[in-house]
């Protein structure tokens, strides 16, 4: 199933991307990158990846967003992921990458914790 | 008596017919990323076939995707002159899957522990220490002169993989 973003810029400044479909290696992965090094340049760095509709992920989209992460908080905002499903959070875990990355169980308390940043 | 099965593109049926009369399932890939689905959806429906829930043949395919992105991609290093070799059993109760590539081949102590300070920004490195954690052995062999051969079990399960995992 391919990638789907869907971008909504929340009155509080944060950016919620909602994800639906598969995160897996190829070009729709990377569209994500782009869209998150385009949100950087317009000062946007504090975003929620609402994951409720990604019905799988692999290592490959693992390192993306590793990557994502490590660029938003250079900017210095904040990346989060919210409304995992048991399956990706699953294979998060196995890949230590919850230790890394901050995740929410619902997208209002990842939007909560990034509006009261500013 | 086992027989071999190979196809191109895995037709359902054959494989349940063949997966019932204790079958060795192989198939070819190239060194692409298209090879990297092929194997996930024979894996599927070779599980599907052999009874695993869908819940495990969800595990079990993304375990093979790893190891298969990693063959072709840190093995094969997507030169289609190389080739990946993926191959399913039963032995019983245990689902065999092996990858062959065509690389110069790893030593799994080498993997960066994606769960070490240094690591943890590291984007690449996490596929295997996912597919150890999703099977129940995982067995690398360097293959002489070169090559990289590894051997995944699965137990048919009386839980599902989900409910095992932390």
């Amino acid at each position: 199933m391919p990638l789907d973003v869907e971008r909504s810029d929340l009155e509080s400044g944060v950016v919620l991307l909602a994800l639906t479909g598969s995160l897996t290696m190829g070009n729709q992965l990377m569209k994500l990158e782009w869209l998150v090094e385009e949100l950087i340049k317009e000062e946007h760095n504090r975003i929620v990846l609402e994951m409720s509709g990604i019905t799988y992920l692999d290592s490959s989209s693992i390192g993306v967003l590793v990557g994502c992460n490590g660029k938003i908080a250079a900017s210095g905002g904040q990346l989060r992921l919210a409304a995992v499903t048991a399956r990706v959070a699953a294979v998060l875990s196995l890949s230590k990458i919850d230790t890394v990355l901050s995740i929410n169980p619902t997208q209002g308390d990842a939007v909560s914790a990034l509006a009261s940043k500013t | 008596m086992q027989s071999r099965l190979s196809l191109a593109k895995p037709n359902s049926e054959a494989l349940v017919e063949a997966v019932e009369s204790n079958p060795v399932f192989s198939l070819t890939l190239e060194s692409s990323l298209e090879s990297v689905d092929l194997a996930e959806q024979s894996t599927l429906r070779y599980t599907e076939a052999a009874g695993f829930e869908e819940a495990d043949r969800y595990f079990i395919g993304l375990a093979v995707r790893e190891i298969v992105v990693n063959a072709i991609k840190h093995g094969n290093h997507f030169d289609l002159a190389r080739k990946a070799l993926l191959r399913l059993s039963m032995n019983g109760a245990e689902l065999i899957i092996e990858v062959t590539d065509e690389g110069d081949g790893f030593r799994l102590e080498d993997v960066p522990d994606p769960g070490l300070p240094e690591n943890r920004e590291r984007r690449s490195g996490r596929g295997v220490r996912i597919a150890i954690g999703l099977m129940d052995e995982f067995v690398v062999d360097r293959n002489m002169p070169r090559g990289t051969h590894i051997r995944m079990m699965k137990r048919l399960p009386t839980r599902t993989l989900l409910e095992t995992l932390p």
